[in-house]
């Protein structure tokens, strides 16, 4: 009787923290939903149900525009940051030159640097370059911090690689060329593929870095949302963030349900 | 199934593989010294020795990936100093089997047909061919982590001789692999070279596999080839002191010359006196002598120019042979191997060692050539500082 009772205690408790940790992870992503659909112009009381706000996110060409200019600057970034963070570590993991090692704590200072010096020594350079600030500036910053991400992933994946593997391909016949492109990424791609991820999220929502090196003509989502703090957030700009919610969370579940795929064929 | 024969190959060997005076450096370590070897067609050469003699460096080189620091490497009469290895007509199984994990083992298979551009049906045919040879039918689509070790030594193999190379080279590639599928294997090999044809250059560190496998045997030790034959050569007649040891087992002494006569070398040691054949020694040379466990005998009373008295300490079944262990005078264990039907000499008795004088290797040290030749270079300039490091007589000269 007592153990059972015990027993009952424990998954109460269980289940209330589990509970508990869901509503403080998640309740604060519904309210943004829930506001989206408010008539009120004001986010402190639910007046009605409406999906106006939606129309007026595509009207709002403010809006629109800055999201647009997000994801561009994302994707460069990362098209930037894959290519040399990926021949990096394939670098760092094939030879052994001179300042190896310098060169890989070097990588880890980007990632613990605060953003905000990290900020202010991007537009103190881009200032002695004279790169006028604007969307190139910032695909570059962008670049910058996300290039140790994917360096780290990559190699991640390349830690258990065996080398004869690329030796088997060039002895069958394959250049260089051939090897890498034919046996050397497919097999780290994964990584490549987390580290694209994860450099691309950064990009999205990083806001000091792009707060210090761009211009007027190119404002990101997360500096338009900054801006409009300061007069009241109007909801049409919960309603682009619900949608952008609903896209990560549907992204979230193909990957995971690939991954988990993968991960079940690798095991037969 | 094959309308004609081929006639037996009586006429000379060619050599497909020459490789002279080759010396590898890694920074300031020695790894391949002075290196000559020539590797026929159709031979089965295994490159024997233990690890770190640089028989695995001695195979990359070969095969292109490291490149000898001096000396040349000429594969079918074209020297490929500057050849990458995917020039190189020659193909390996790695250790490690290096499949690639991306692919199914047909494309593993096709992978390098497919790099010289060979046409989609040809490749069809030959992977499964190659699949049918090495008894993988029905392997095709699945994944080298869907395989046990012994398949994906196969792929390995048929992957490497699907591009009909007219060299295989195999870096110890029976390693990871238990005893019994390495003796089945071991059979395996064999047969598909025979049957394939081409020259096989087989790294092991394994005596037994070198010996039941290969036509010839290159023996390495610390970088240098020790010595090269037929395996019956390198049992029976080892050319160094490190082969005879490494090479099954044997009982060796180290022995000095005492004198010359009739065909037989007589010859002390610390343990006792012995005989061995005669082979133009000079008196007091430093000779090793190297005799079979199988070839060595013992008896209850002395044999004429033997004094290698000892007790026995064991006497060991091994179901096919009975292995007795006799302690010498200095210590030295001696295995002696007899037929189970032959009484086994009591533990604890006194026998005396011995054998016939055609079974004892003489194995030159060459210390007396070390010796002659420093005489020969002339001391005089160190007999007044050290003369008593040095022979009367050399004060004069």
């Amino acid at each position: 009787m007592k153990n059972k009772k015990k027993f009952n205690l424990e998954t109460l408790s269980a289940r209330f923290f589990s509970a508990f940790v869901y509503v403080f992870l998640y309740a604060p992503i519904l309210i943004v939903i829930l506001f989206s659909f408010n008539t009120s112009r004001r986010n402190i009381t639910f007046e009605g149900f409406t999906v106006s706000w939606y129309g007026e996110m595509v009207r709002n060409s403010g809006l629109l525009e800055s999201f647009v200019n997000t994801l561009v600057v994302a994707s460069c970034s990362t098209a930037i940051a894959v290519v040399i963070g990926t021949l990096t570590a394939i670098a760092m993991f094939r030879y052994k030159f001179k300042g190896k090692g310098v060169i890989d704590s070097l990588l880890y200072i980007p990632v613990v640097i605060p953003e905000i010096v990290l900020g202010i020594s991007l537009l103190a350079s881009f200032a002695i370059a004279s790169v006028p600030l604007g969307r190139i500036s910032l695909v570059i910053a962008h670049a910058t911090f996300s290039i140790p991400f994917v360096v780290f992933t990559v190699r991640a994946r390349l830690s258990g690689y065996d080398r004869s593997i690329e030796e088997a391909a060039m002895d069958l016949g394959a250049n260089r060329i051939q090897v890498l492109t034919g046996i050397t990424i497919p097999i780290i791609f994964p990584g490549i593929v987390s580290g694209a991820v994860l450099a691309f999220t950064l990009s999205i929502d990083d806001f000091i870095i792009s707060f210090f090196t761009t211009g007027a003509s190119s404002i990101t989502f997360p500096l338009k949302v900054m801006e409009s703090v300061r007069s009241g957030i109007r909801p049409d700009v919960y309603a682009l963030s619900s949608i952008i919610m609903l896209a990560t969370f549907i992204i979230v579940i193909i990957s995971q349900s690939a991954a988990y795929r993968s991960k079940k064929s690798g095991k037969d | 199934m094959e309308k004609e024969k081929e006639p037996p190959a009586t006429e000379q060997p060619k050599p497909i593989v020459e490789i002279s005076g080759v010396n590898k450096f890694y920074g300031s370590n020695h790894v391949v010294k002075d290196l000559s070897l020539v590797i026929y067609e159709k031979e089965f050469l295994s490159i024997l020795g233990p690890s770190g003699c640089g028989k695995t460096t001695l195979l990359r080189m070969i095969a292109g990936f490291e490149r000898q620091s001096t000396g040349t490497i000429i594969v079918e009469g074209e020297n490929v100093e500057n050849k990458e290895p995917f020039e190189r007509n020659i193909n390996t199984v790695f250790q490690s089997y290096a499949l690639f994990p991306h692919m199914s083992i047909y494309d593993n298979i096709a992978y390098g047909l497919r790099m010289k551009k060979v046409p989609k049906k040809e490749i069809k045919d030959r992977v499964n061919k190659a699949l049918v040879m090495v008894r993988l039918e029905g392997f095709g689509q699945r994944y080298p982590s869907q395989l046990s070790g012994g398949q994906k030594q196969r792929v390995a193999i048929a992957r490497a001789i699907i591009n009909n190379p007219r060299v295989l080279l195999l870096d110890e590639p029976l390693g990871a692999l238990d005893m019994k599928l390495r003796k089945q294997m071991q059979i395996e090999l064999k047969n598909l070279q025979r049957k394939l044809g081409i020259t096989f250059v087989y790294v092991t560190h394994d005596q037994e596999e070198a010996l039941t496998m290969s036509d010839r045997i290159a023996v390495m030790n610390v970088g240098n080839l020790d010595q090269c034959g037929k395996p019956e050569d390198v049992y029976d007649r080892p050319a160094t002191k490190f082969i005879a040891d490494f090479i099954g087992e044997t009982n060796l002494f180290e022995t000095v010359v005492e004198e010359e006569k009739g065909g037989v070398a007589y010859l002390y040691c610390e343990a006792g006196d012995m005989m061995g054949k005669s082979e133009g020694f000079d008196p007091n040379e430093i000779v090793y002598v190297s005799v079979r466990p199988e070839k060595t005998k013992c008896s209850v009373k002395p044999v004429e120019n033997f004094s290698l008295g000892g007790i026995v300490r064991e006497s060991i079944y091994l179901g096919n042979i009975v292995k007795t262990i006799i302690n010498l005078t200095n210590g030295q264990a001696i295995k002696i191997n007899t037929s189970v039907d032959q009484p086994a000499p009591p533990v604890g008795s006194i026998r005396y060692v011995y054998w016939d004088i055609k079974d004892a290797v003489m194995i030159y040290t060459h210390a007396n050539d070390i010796i002659n030749q420093i005489e020969s270079v002339g001391l005089n300039s160190f007999n007044a500082a050290i003369p008593e490091l040095l022979p009367k007589e050399g004060e004069n000269g």
